[in-house]
C-alpha cells in the first residue's frame, strides 16, 4: 500500500513538472535570463558588435555623472509618486461617493470610472496630445472659455509644464482602478456597522475617516503599490507624448535606457540605468507598502 | 429618523452625484472626443471641434483603414496576439494546474519568484532579449513577437489559475485519481468545463497587456515592414501628425475590440483585479 502510494506520487511530480515546463521555458527566455544577463552588462563595456570588457562599476559612475540621467531619474520618481499619490487619494474617494449612490447607478459609473485603466498607454498618450494641443486642444479651449485666456499655453513644449501634464494622464488612467479595489472593500464591510455609525450620529466624513478607511487600509496598500508599478512604466506615454522633451525637461529612465543602447551603442551604461531604476522601483514600494501597513480584520 | 436630517442626507447625496459626475465627465470626454472627430470631416473639424458631426463622414476610416494601411496593422496585431494568448492560456493552466495540485517540489517559491517578475520595471529586458533575438535571427518577424508576449503574459496567467485550482475541493481530483483517470483525462473531464471563469480573467488581462504594447514592438519591428496596431498609428501620427480625422479614425479602430471585449466580460475582469485581492 505504502508503495503504491509513493509510486503514484512520483508519477504526480513527474506530471507536474511536465505541466510546469513550456510556461518556465517561455518565461526563463523572456525575463529570467535578459534580467540576469542586463545585471551582468551592467558591469561590463560593450558596444553591440565587439568583445565583452569587464569595467567593475564604471558604467553606475558614468550614469550617475551624467546630467540627463539624473535629471531622468528624478523624472521616473516625480511622475510615478506624484500621480500615484493622487490617484489612489481619487480613486478612494470616488470608491466612497460611489457606495453612497444606488447600486445600478454606482455599476455604470464604476464601468465608465475603470474603462482608461485598460485602454493602451500609447494611446492614452495620443488621446492626451490632442487635449494639450496649444491651437485646438481641449484644455486650452476650456480656459478660453471660461476668460481665462492668460493661462492657455504650450503645455507639452513648456519646460515647467510638461511633467504636470504628464502626471495629469497618469491620474486619469489609474484612479480607476484604485476605486475599483476599494469599492470592493467598502463593499465587504457589513451594514451593521455603518447602520450603528448613523445612529450614533456620525456624518459621512465622521463614517468615512474613522470607520471605512482603517478598514481598507490593506487594499489602499495594495492599490497603492499596484500603481506604482505601472506608473513607473513610461516609456509609451512618454514617448508618445514628448519624447522625452522639450530638450530633456521630460525625459524617463526606460526612455534614456533606450536612447543610450540603441542610438550612442552604450549597452553597459543603460543596463546600469536598468538596474539602478530596479532598485529604486523596490525601495519605493517597500516605503510604500511599510507607510500604509494597516491590519486585516475579519468581519 | 426626523424628515430635516433625511433631507440634508438627500442634499449630501446629490452633492455627491455632482462630484461622481464630474470625474465620469473627465473620464469620458477625452474618449468620446476621439469617436467624434473620426466622424468629421477636416473643415467641420475646424469649425465645431467639441461636439457632435452635422454630418457624418465614414472618410477617415476608410483613409486609415486603406491608405494608412490600419487595416494591414490590425491584422497583424490579431494574428500575434491570438496565437500569443492562446499560448498563454495553455500553458498557464497547465503550470497553475501543475504548481496548485500535482506536488511540485519547491512550488511556493516557484510562485514567489513569478509573482516578483511582474513588480520588475519591464525595460530592463528589452536590451537583452533585442540581443537574444537577433543572435536567433528573429527579430522583425511574428515570432520575434509572439514569444516574448507569451513569456511576459504567463507570470500573472499562472497565478490566476493557481488560485482558481486551489479552490477547487480535492476530493473531486482523487476521486477522479482513484477510479484510474490519467491526469490528462481528469484535466480534460473534470477541470476544463469548471475553469471558464478563471479562462475570461485571465484572457482580458493577456489581451489588455497585449493589444496595445508599444515599445517591444518598436524595437523589435523598428527594420521590418511589420508593424503592429499599436507601432503603426505611432508611425501614423509622425506621417499625418496635423490629420486629427484620420488618427481618430485609427485610434477608434484600435480601441473598439478592446471596448466590445471589455463590455461582454467586464464581470469576470472585475472579479479577477479584486478576487484575489478581496475575500467575499
Amino acid at each position: 500500500m505504502n508503495d503504491t502510494r509513493s509510486s503514484l506520487q512520483r508519477k504526480t511530480t513527474f506530471t507536474g513538472l511536465l505541466f510546469l515546463l513550456p510556461a518556465l521555458t517561455f518565461i526563463l527566455f523572456s525575463i529570467f535570463i535578459p534580467t540576469v544577463w542586463n545585471f551582468l552588462l551592467s558591469f561590463q563595456e560593450w558596444d553591440g558588435f565587439q568583445q565583452y570588457r569587464w569595467v567593475g562599476m564604471a558604467n553606475y559612475v558614468q550614469a550617475f555623472e551624467d546630467r540627463v540621467t539624473r535629471n531622468s531619474l528624478y523624472n521616473s520618481i516625480f511622475i510615478a509618486v506624484i500621480s500615484t499619490f493622487f490617484a489612489v487619494v481619487i480613486g478612494i474617494a470616488l470608491a466612497a461617493l460611489i457606495y453612497r449612490l444606488g447600486r445600478k447607478e454606482g455599476a455604470v459609473y464604476r464601468l465608465i470610472l475603470f474603462m482608461p485603466s485598460m485602454l493602451p498607454i500609447a494611446i492614452i498618450g495620443l488621446l492626451f496630445t490632442f487635449m494639450y494641443n496649444p491651437e485646438m486642444g481641449l484644455v486650452n479651449a476650456f480656459l478660453r472659455a471660461i476668460g481665462m485666456d492668460s493661462f492657455a499655453k504650450a503645455w507639452l513644449e513648456n519646460k515647467d509644464t510638461v511633467l504636470w501634464s504628464i502626471v495629469i494622464v497618469g491620474i486619469w488612467r489609474i484612479a480607476g482602478l484604485t476605486m475599483m479595489l476599494c469599492f470592493a472593500a467598502i463593499q465587504n464591510i457589513p451594514a451593521s456597522l455603518f447602520e450603528s455609525a448613523r445612529l450614533d450620529g456620525a456624518g459621512f466624513m465622521k463614517q468615512f475617516f474613522q470607520l471605512v478607511l482603517p478598514l481598507i487600509k490593506p487594499i489602499v496598500q495594495l492599490s497603492a503599490v499596484f500603481t506604482l508599478v505601472m506608473q513607473f512604466k513610461t516609456y509609451d506615454l512618454v514617448f508618445v507624448m514628448t519624447q522625452g522633451g522639450p530638450g530633456s525637461a521630460s525625459k524617463t529612465i526606460p526612455l534614456h535606457m533606450i536612447d543610450t543602447a540603441f542610438t550612442y551603442n552604450e549597452f553597459g551604461v543603460s543596463a546600469a540605468m536598468g538596474f539602478i531604476l530596479t532598485v529604486i522601483v523596490a525601495i519605493i514600494i517597500l516605503l510604500t507598502s511599510r507607510l500604509l501597513r494597516g491590519e486585516y480584520y475579519e468581519y | 429618523m426626523s424628515t430635516n436630517s433625511i433631507s440634508t442626507e438627500r442634499k449630501t447625496a446629490s452633492f455627491h452625484r455632482i462630484i461622481v459626475l464630474a470625474f465620469i465627465l473627465i473620464t469620458i470626454y477625452p474618449i468620446l472626443f476621439v469617436v467624434l472627430t473620426s466622424l468629421k470631416e477636416t473643415e467641420e473639424f475646424y469649425t465645431n471641434i467639441w461636439w457632435l458631426p452635422e454630418k457624418t463622414a465614414w472618410g477617415n476610416f476608410k483613409e486609415a483603414w486603406v491608405d494608412a494601411r490600419i487595416g494591414e496593422y490590425f491584422a497583424t496585431s490579431l494574428y500575434v496576439v491570438s496565437i500569443s494568448l492562446f499560448l498563454i492560456l495553455l500553458f498557464g493552466a497547465l503550470a497553475g494546474y501543475a504548481l496548485a495540485r500535482l506536488e511540485v517540489p519547491f512550488s511556493k517559491t516557484i510562485l514567489f519568484l513569478l509573482l516578483s517578475t511582474t513588480f520588475l520595471p519591464s525595460e530592463t529586458v528589452i536590451m537583452p532579449l533585442y540581443i537574444m533575438m537577433s543572435k536567433l535571427d528573429l527579430v522583425g518577424t511574428a515570432a520575434g513577437l509572439i514569444i516574448p508576449y507569451t513569456g511576459w503574459g504567463l507570470p500573472i496567467t499562472i497565478y490566476i489559475f493557481y488560485g482558481f485550482f486551489k479552490s477547487l475541493p480535492s476530493e473531486l481530483l482523487e476521486a477522479a485519481r482513484v477510479d484510474g483517470c490519467t491526469e490528462m483525462k481528469a484535466f480534460g473531464k473534470i477541470i476544463i468545463p469548471l475553469m471558464m471563469p478563471a479562462v475570461a480573467t485571465c484572457a482580458i488581462f493577456g489581451f489588455v497587456g497585449l493589444w496595445g504594447e508599444l515599445l517591444w514592438a518598436s524595437i523589435a519591428l523598428s527594420m521590418s515592414d511589420l508593424r503592429t496596431l499599436p507601432f503603426g498609428i505611432i508611425s501614423f501620427q509622425s506621417q499625418f501628425g496635423t490629420d486629427w480625422g484620420p488618427m481618430s479614425a485609427a485610434i477608434c479602430l484600435i480601441l473598439i475590440p478592446l471596448i466590445v471585449f471589455f463590455l461582454f466580460v467586464q464581470k469576470y475582469f472585475v472579479q479577477g483585479i479584486t478576487g484575489g485581492a478581496v475575500k467575499g
